[in-house]
């Protein structure tokens, strides 16, 4: 019985030393348990929740963020974008890892599409935030857009990623409309020079028209009488004597659009431009047809005039071709 | 031969004829946002544009009206603005729905008409180039039930005229000292 009682110790002491081996030593049930684990945690697209432009949220909606543009020179867009990033580390996103393209119409947006490509930074300034710092902003570099670029619907889509992952989220916008035209190009007065009595004058009075907005213009002129200054004498305009022109002969008319004489009512107004209108220009140095055109002004001086300096006062009126 | 008391040496005789136009450098108008305009009998709207100088050598002033959207009613902020050279002014306006307009769109032009002006704020004596532009589109569209809201256009706050600022300030001295009075004086009683 002894011997029994012994043999069941030694039966339970083996089997719990065996139960041991699986899952630890003696000591441990005194003490503290110590377990190491190992897990993956798997990496994360980073996604684009919001793009704003001039801190405007952009939407499906194109008329949500309109942006004009700026009478012959540019208008500078900052685009900004919210991204999710799970893994918490976009505050390490340089500009490699995210990129705004701005796309002109409503196609597909990127790359190989794109107008305008801004690189992306992750801000600093901004930080991050939210559970785990999976929110941050990126801020890309200021871009310019031309006062000539095409206005309506424009897309926006910005691209991030983390080096393994890419997602992106392409939004709409507008480029808003501008008339606009530049006339003369330089100073505010237009000098006709000194002329002959009975003389139609040439080459004097020329100046450029150029379109400075993004619509294509008609043009309709109109013009008072001329009057001197010290005598208070008066060139009245007859409907034949008084031309809009873009060569620098008159009468004979050597341009490319067709003279047009001046009305006598200062009423009246009458068409000048290329056939096609005032075009956009098409880029910066805006050399391309129609979109800048030389405009001369011919006056027919009577025979018999008193010597004096005269002045008038012209209209120039814009509606879309 | 010419005969005239005002030629006489004749036709070869150059005059000193200059004809001064003084012009306005350069003008551009925005189309007024919002771009579409949806409301009900009653209802008004705000909506604003830009009138751009950017280019101009000048200060400008400009005049501006709306056509073709009659019974609408339209009032801008300013009856007209001046543009200093080299800047853009932006203009507010809102637009009033009568309660008897017919339910329709409403497709009105705006025209921005523009002269120079002297450094003094006058008309430049002489001659002056007017600058008109016209065509920008400004659409109504007047319904039985509006399905969007309509968008809010902020206005910067204009500044309190200098005198409301005194004004101000002396009935806050004047609170100030009857509280100090009533806390020195009142409990005595």
């Amino acid at each position: 019985m002894k011997t029994e009682k012994v043999a069941l110790i030694l039966i339970l002491i083996l089997l719990f030393s065996i139960f041991m081996g699986f899952y630890g030593n003696i000591s441990e049930l005194v003490g503290y348990v110590t377990r190491f684990g190992q897990l993956g945690i798997g990496n994360y697209v980073p996604t684009v929740d919001y793009i704003y432009i001039n801190g405007s949220n952009c939407t499906d909606n194109p008329a949500d963020v309109i942006i004009d543009p700026t009478e012959n020179t540019t208008t500078t867009v900052l685009v900004k974008a919210r991204i999710t990033d799970l893994n918490g580390d976009c505050d390490t996103f340089t500009g490699d890892n995210g990129t705004a393209y701005l796309c002109n119409g409503t196609g597909p947006c990127n790359a190989n599409t794109a107008d305008h490509t801004i690189i992306m930074n992750y801000d600093s300034g901004d930080g991050q935030w939210g559970p785990g710092n999976r929110y941050c902003n990126m801020t890309g570099q200021l871009e310019d857009v031309q006062f000539f670029e095409i206005n309506g619907t424009w897309r926006v889509n910005v691209t991030v990623t983390d080096g393994i992952n890419e997602s992106d989220l392409p939004k709409n916008w507008t480029y808003g409309e501008l008339r606009a035209f530049i006339y003369p190009p330089a100073g505010n007065t237009i000098y006709m020079g000194t002329l002959n009595l009975g003389e139609w004058n040439n080459g004097t009075a020329g100046d450029q028209m150029k379109n400075s907005g993004n619509i294509v213009l008609d043009l309709k002129w109109n013009a008072s009488n001329f009057t001197g200054q010290a005598y208070g004498e008066q060139i009245n305009l007859t409907g034949d004597n008084y031309i809009i022109d873009d060569d620098a002969l008159s009468p004979d008319d050597t341009g490319n659009i067709p003279e047009v004489f001046i009305n006598e009512s200062s009423l009246v107004q009458v068409y000048f431009q290329p056939g096609t209108g005032l075009v956009r220009c098409s880029s910066v140095a805006c050399d391309n047809a129609n979109a800048t055109f030389n405009l001369y002004w011919h006056i027919l001086i009577p025979q018999v005039l008193k010597q004096d300096s005269y002045q008038n006062s012209i209209g120039v009126e814009s509606e879309d071709h | 031969m010419i005969g005239s008391k005002y030629s006489k040496i004749g036709a070869i005789l150059v005059f000193a004829l200059l004809l001064n136009l003084q012009s306005v450098y350069s003008l551009g108008v925005t189309r007024p946002v919002p771009y579409d305009i949806e409301l009900m009998r009653g209802e008004s709207a705000d909506f604003t544009f830009q009138i751009q100088a950017t280019t101009s050598t000048n200060r400008i002033l400009c005049s501006y009206s709306i056509a073709d959207l009659d019974p609408l009613e339209i009032e801008f902020e300013e009856p007209e603005a001046l543009i200093n050279a080299g800047s853009v002014k932006r203009v507010y306006g809102t637009v009033t729905v009568p309660d008897d307009a017919s339910y329709k769109d409403y497709r009105g032009k705006l025209s921005v008409s523009c002269g120079a002006v002297s450094e003094g704020g006058e008309g430049i004596s002489g001659s002056v180039v007017m600058t008109t532009i016209g065509d920008s589109p400004f659409n109504v569209k007047v319904v039985e039930t509006r399905e969007g809201e309509i968008r809010e256009i902020t206005r910067p706050e204009l500044e309190a005229p200098p005198y409301l600022m005194i004004i101000a300030i002396i009935i806050i001295i004047i609170v100030v000292i009857g509280v100090l009075y009533y806390i020195k004086f009142g409990k005595k009683r």
